[in-house]
């Protein structure tokens, strides 16, 4: 790995340095004397591979960059505060999801110009989806994708191919053990494999984040969006796109949250405080689950050293489901095949350069450094990068990740996944309107109350929807709804 | 208190001694057995013996001070420096107002009194910090200390100030104001009496209000958010940062829980025995 | 300013020396950031399209918007709950572990350090402590918690359960607070009143009640009352151990405004903290006029 590491630093800082060379007609050191500070979250994932780049682009560039670190739930406030205030950030490393708020409020610079001008980026090489809606808003670019969000479902392979589990579980549910298509079959298998014991431990059926202050209510909209969005992205699971309604407390939530909570009878007797860091921790070093829901990340963690799972692990799109809720006529309608609607929860981590920066180009150029395949072929396929696939050239072979440590296998299987996700014209976007995390704590409470039985699903989403009408009028309902038609790319209604 | 006691008793003392010594070493040993804790032993159940159970890596020490201690260690001394700083100051400008509304009687407009200057100090630790942060960040941002060491060290003498005063109050008062007025005629001014008198007898009050001031600003964590940013971080910042989105990395967390513990526990320990007298402070008359 | 004690002007300025700086240092790192949180209280933010923040004046609006939320009171209650019930809990202990350390027993110099650790960690730390410990399934207990049966307990689903969890945490990492003072406080108490005591025959717990006890009472009611302030303002313990939930059973109203805060809606973050100052204020009051009067009053 770390020989390849250096290869391809080598061919990045030389590429790199060539091009810059070359557009700028002088010395590689163009940007001597000049410092540039960045803002992310420490996982340390995210921070890791920013700061493990820092120092390749000063040696190129003759930059100073500064990497600045603070706790996930910190990091929305904190940039915030430092756009309005002091504008001592060139560039910030965050959710597109909040993109609503800083861009609507003038903080952030468009980058299309820069973009075309950076060949080095090859930016036509980001999936679609990713390029025309994660990291643009209102029609122009405002981020540098450096991660492809989106959550998959992960099981244990070796289970699913052993042929003494096939049978029985042919017998007991009258279909074939494969990975599962569909949320019904997902709940069969956690149940058929909880309680089973495995390599002399007993094992549950499965793990999803369900503690608050966590990642629980991106899990909901991943088990909901199969139910919910069925014409392709533009038609959105959360809002009404006429009037900006909740859609938060139709049927096809509460159908997923009810499964949801059902879920828990597969599952430890703490799940309810797991958050994604136990779900990949429980399921990738103590291998205690059969099935997992998670982002890209249990792929990459499968090949830590201290992994179990490694050449154990099966990957697959967020499973689909045989019916969706027609939300116009108010009724459940069967699907003429399976519907999938992979969830691009959170967005990914993306790249974004203060509009008020005084060093735009140099500070774009490092996020571009970041994000040229040189530099991001190799970081998908660590794990404590935090970074996931999301250029073609990211699942076109799996020889990557087998260098990186993953088994072949799993790779494989893994990268189809992801390829099938990613391809998928019905991906799910996630809701990027001005103040998305009020949006998003109403959602964190709500989530809570019902997985641990305090209010029914139904009730517990109609008190989000409650709170959630309550916070779009107070931050006007027009605006928002404009807002979150424009991210969806339908046209503004006046 | 010299009678014998019956065995019993002292049976059931020892045990209450050892049973509360067991629940507050249990979390402290199983961090340390964390900390050299491979991943998947963290999370395979509860494993207690390095070298018997399981085979004890460094990994998370060699983390923190070999692959990222040059991150690490301008965090380490910044909060070094920070909390010696302001703790110093604090105890300095506390102990003299402490020992101004202790000795003499300030009127102000006629309503404003002692009691209530010392309420005005104390109310200001009651406003959770959330609450100011913000407006901190501007005001230090104007005046150009944002993200430095004096900044928050002006920052936590500040807050810490409040403690300083209420905490030594009290144990001016337990002084006898005779020793002073003995050095008056002695020709001492005000501040002298105080320095060689006052400050002398009450060293073991300072010290110990010293160390609890040392470790609120140790550990502070919301106001050093927003106060610094590269240059000078502090410690509870990092700490913060380890179980955020993507994983609980408990040997990491073990870690730097322990590097962080080290520097204030080695302090009290050098300076236990002023605690215990020291304490008296004004803690005890309140 | 002028003082009574002296007419001198020489000395009034001596005297006023002592209090000026630390006035000053407070003064002016606290007058700006509470003016402005107390107008941020009363405004609405919203971000203008293009042209950043903006604050729209709309009185006591947010204050009386929380009034009518369930949750503002939900987090008061449980805030109480962990404040009366961690406290006397920190108290009751502190007060038999500080007596038991006076008591000579072995070890006691070595014990008086290690009780000190819990507090000297920084909080979120502990809590982070406190969650691997208090983990039935992988902690150090499980062998324990699964031989009673209480491993498998609704831990995070029950509402009771999860405060307990919050309340063992608080309570392990404040109760050496309270050992320490009260230690202190047990420490300076004069030998006469037990000389004689013990000439009258009177037991080890006539003793307590009716020497110790009242006598320990200022220091007592003092260290509680630092606790009372302190403890209003929790927050690491419940984020970290169960993230407020299940529900908002364990969020205080302390994290409820750092949640509100974390979404930048300042205006109601402000808000909340205020009611908080208020209902600490009363609180505060109450028990400095009624119980802390007393004890001081019976102490002589």
């Amino acid at each position: 790995m770390n020989k390849k590491y250096i290869a391809f630093g080598a061919v990045g800082l030389l590429t790199a340095g060539l091009v810059l060379g070359v557009a700028q007609g002088q010395g590689a050191k163009k940007y001597a004397g000049k410092t540039i500070t960045i803002v992310t979250f420490d996982g340390p994932q995210i921070g890791e591979p920013l700061r493990r780049h820092a120092p390749e682009f000063e040696k190129l560039t003759g930059a100073k960059v500064n990497i600045v670190l603070t706790t996930f739930g910190d990091l929305f406030p904190r940039i915030l505060t430092d756009f309005q205030n002091a504008n001592s950030f060139d560039a910030a490393v965050f959710a597109p999801q909040w993109l609503g708020d800083y861009v609507s409020a003038g903080y952030l610079e468009p980058l299309d110009g820069y973009i075309k001008n950076a060949p080095e980026l090859k930016w036509n090489e980001i999936a679609p989806f990713f390029r025309e809606f994660s990291a643009t808003y209102a029609g122009k670019t405002y981020m540098v994708p450096f991660d492809g969000d989106f959550q998959m479902v992960y099981y244990r392979r070796d289970l699913w191919e052993n042929a003494a589990n096939r049978a029985a579980f042919r017998t007991k549910y009258g279909y074939q053990l494969a990975a599962p298509k569909t949320w019904a079959e997902y709940r069969d298998m956690a149940e058929f494999f909880n309680g089973k014991t495995v390599d002399g431990k007993k094992i549950y059926g499965a793990v999803e984040a369900m503690t608050r202050n966590a990642q629980s209510f991106w899990i909901l909209g991943s088990r909901a969006a199969a139910y919910m969005q069925y014409k392709g992205t533009a038609q959105g699971i959360f809002f009404d796109t006429n009037n900006m309604n909740p859609l938060i407390n139709e049927d096809g939530f509460v159908r997923a949250l009810t499964e949801w909570k059902d879920i828990q009878k597969f599952a430890p007797p703490n799940i309810l405080n797991y958050g994604t860091g136990e779900v990949r921790s429980g399921f990738t070093k103590a291998c205690e689950a059969a099935l997992a829901i998670d982002w890209g990340d249990i792929g990459s963690l499968s090949a830590d050293k201290d992994s179990c799972i490694k050449g154990k692990l099966g990957s697959t799109i967020l499973p689909g489901s045989k019916d969706y809720w027609d939300r116009d006529a108010n009724k459940w309608v069967t699907a003429p095949r399976i519907n999938y609607a992979p969830y691009a929860a959170f967005g990914g981590w993306s790249g974004a350069v203060n509009a008020k920066s005084k060093e735009k180009q140099a500070t774009f150029d490092f996020l571009s450094f970041v994000g040229q395949p040189a530099q991001s072929n190799e970081d998908v396929t660590i794990g404590i990068t935090g970074f996931n696939p999301y250029r073609t050239s990211h699942f076109a072979s799996p020889d990557l990740y087998v260098k990186a440590g993953m088994d072949a296998t799993d790779a494989k299987n893994y990268l189809n996944a992801i390829g099938s996700s990613l391809k998928n014209r019905n991906l799910v976007l996630d809701y990027r309107v001005p103040g998305a995390a009020r949006y998003q704590a109403a959602m964190d409470v709500g989530v809570s109350e019902a997985l641990s039985g305090q209010k029914t699903p139904k009730d517990a989403l109609d008190g989000i929807a409650a709170e959630w009408n309550k916070i779009t009028n107070e931050l006007g309902r027009q605006k928002q709804l404009n807002i979150y038609r424009q991210s969806l790319k339908l046209k503004s209604l006046q | 208190m010299k009678r014998k006691r019956p065995v019993w008793q002292t049976a059931l003392m020892y045990i209450a001694l050892y049973g509360w010594a067991i629940i507050v070493a249990l979390p402290l040993y199983w961090t340390l057995v964390t900390s050299i804790k491979s991943r998947s032993n963290v999370f395979n159940g509860p494993l207690y013996l390095p070298f018997i159970q399981f085979q004890p890596v460094m990994d998370a020490w060699n983390r923190f001070f070999i692959t990222d201690w040059r991150y690490f260690s301008s965090q380490y001394f910044n909060s070094i420096i920070i909390a010696l700083g302001s703790s110093i100051l604090a105890v300095i400008i506390g102990s003299l107002a402490s020992y101004g509304l202790t000795r003499f009687k300030y009127i102000w407009g006629g309503k404003l009194r002692n009691r209530e200057l010392s309420f005005y100090f104390i109310s200001q630790r009651i406003l959770p910090p959330v609450a100011v942060v913000i407006p901190l960040f501007i005001l230090f941002q104007t005046v150009k200390l944002f993200d430095t060491q004096i900044g928050l060290i002006i920052a936590y003498t500040a807050f810490n100030l409040p403690l300083v005063v209420w905490l030594m109050q009290d144990y001016f008062a337990s002084i006898p104001v005779e020793l002073e007025e003995s050095a008056y005629i002695d020709g001492c001014s005000k501040l002298e009496a105080f320095l060689r008198i006052t400050l002398p007898l009450s060293a073991p009050g300072l010290v110990a209000t010293f160390l609890f001031v040392l470790v609120f600003a140790w550990n502070e964590y919301i106001i050093a958010l927003f106060l610094s940013q590269s240059n000078a971080q502090t410690m509870p910042i990092l700490i913060a940062a380890q179980n955020a989105q993507r994983g609980p990395e408990w040997e990491a967390i073990s870690v730097l829980t322990l590097v962080t513990i080290l520097p204030v526990c080695v302090i009290a320990v050098f300076l236990e025995r002023f605690i215990s007298r020291g304490l008296l402070v004004g803690a005890v008359k309140g | 300013m002028k003082t009574t004690s002296t007419n001198n002007r020489n000395k009034t300025r001596s005297e006023l020396g002592f209090l000026l700086p630390a006035l000053v240092v407070v003064f002016v790192m606290s007058i700006f950031p509470l003016i402005s949180s107390l107008l941020l209280s009363m405004t609405k933010s919203s971000f203008s399209t293009g042209g950043g923040l903006q604050l729209e004046f709309v009185g006591f609006q947010n204050y009386s918007n929380l009034l009518s939320d369930a949750r503002f009171w939900g987090t008061l209650g449980n805030t109480l709950l962990f404040v009366f019930i961690g406290v006397a809990l920190q108290f009751g202990l502190g007060l038999g572990i500080a007596m038991l350390l006076t008591q000579k027993l072995f070890g006691q110099t070595f014990f008086r350090v290690l009780f000190l650790i819990p507090m000297m960690i920084t909080p979120v730390a502990v809590a982070y402590i406190m969650k691997m410990v208090l983990n039935f399934q992988i902690g150090p207990l499980a062998p324990i918690a699964k031989a009673l049966g209480f491993a498998d307990l609704p831990w995070f689903a029950d509402a009771n359960l999860s405060r307990l969890l919050v309340i063992v945490g608080d309570t392990w990492q404040w109760t050496p607070f309270v050992i320490i003072v009260l230690l202190a406080g047990l420490e300076a108490l004069p030998n006469e009143p037990y000389e004689a005591a013990q000439v009258e025959g009177a037991t080890p717990w006539q003793m307590f009640t009716q020497i110790t006890f009242p006598l320990l009472l200022p220091v007592s009611t003092g260290v509680v009352l630092i606790r009372l302030v302190e403890a209003f303002k929790i927050v690491d313990m419940p984020i970290v151990l169960t993230g407020g939930g299940p529900g908002i059973a364990t969020e205080t109203t302390s994290l409820f405004a750092y949640y509100t805060w974390r979404t930048f809606d300042q205006s109601k973050t402000a808000a909340i903290a205020y009611l908080l100052v208020v209902v600490v204020t009363i609180i505060g009051t109450l028990y400095n006029n009624i119980i802390r009067k007393r004890a001081l009053e019976v102490a002589g």
